[in-house]
């Protein structure tokens, strides 16, 4: 087990059907300039590009136009425009990181942390079998 | 019983029936020659916890292009942050 790490446990989900599904959320607060919000963020070691849905990035004041770097989603995500931005993230004790999230139009996305750059400034075990994980931010 | 007696029986059934007996008779045929098709407990299990996944499955990805300017536009504002 490393050190210094946070630790969480996975979560259940249940969705519209009923079924229920144990993934690795947990919490982050996200911050752009003075605005703040924790949020629910769920990990996504096949994700190559961190998402924010919509609501999510006006809660933050952040604005659709001045966002001016599209980027194309494959997937279901595909329908709905997404914008580069940049948002400073806290996780637990950690000091706040910069993480950069295609914004989508989408309001049924969660915030999906990916390659581009949550994994690139953390590192994170999955101890399944204990239902849990430990997030670490990388050596600097 | 003969075949000649049971196909009327076999014709009344239901198209799932149908299915099923097909699948009954391609395992009992299956084991009489020694060969078991019939998938494990095990096997099973992870079958049905498959099934109740949920069908959303996000894990969005974008092209090299995005990625290249998404990375740039993180070092700008790390550079303007760092200014």
């Amino acid at each position: 087990m490393l050190n210094d790490g946070q630790r969480y446990p996975f979560i259940d989900r249940t969705n519209s059907t009923g079924q229920i599904s144990t993934l690795p959320y947990f919490p982050i607060v996200l911050s752009n300039g003075n605005n703040s919000i924790e949020v629910m963020a769920l990990l996504d070691t096949g994700a190559s590009v961190s998402v924010i849905p919509y609501e999510i990035g006006i809660q933050l004041g952040a604005v659709w136009e001045n966002q001016t770097l599209i980027i194309p989603l494959s997937g279901n995500l595909a329908r709905s425009e997404a914008r580069g931005l940049v948002l400073s993230g806290t996780i637990g004790k950690f000091a706040p990181t910069q993480l950069v999230f295609a914004w989508s139009r989408s309001t049924e996305v969660p915030v999906i942390l990916g390659h581009m750059n949550f994994f690139a400034e953390f590192n994170v075990c999955f101890y399944r079998h204990e239902s849990a994980f430990e997030i670490h931010p990388r050596a600097k | 019983m003969t075949f000649t007696q049971i196909l009327p029986t076999v014709s009344q059934l239901s198209h799932q029936d149908k299915l099923r007996l097909i699948h009954f008779l391609l395992l009992a045929v299956a084991k009489e020659e020694g060969c078991s098709l019939e998938t494990s407990d095990s096997e099973n299990t992870l079958l049905e916890q498959l099934a109740s996944t949920d069908a959303i499955v996000w894990s969005p990805q974008t092209d090299s292009q995005s990625i290249q300017a998404l990375s740039n536009l993180l070092a700008t504002a790390q550079e303007q942050a760092n200014a």
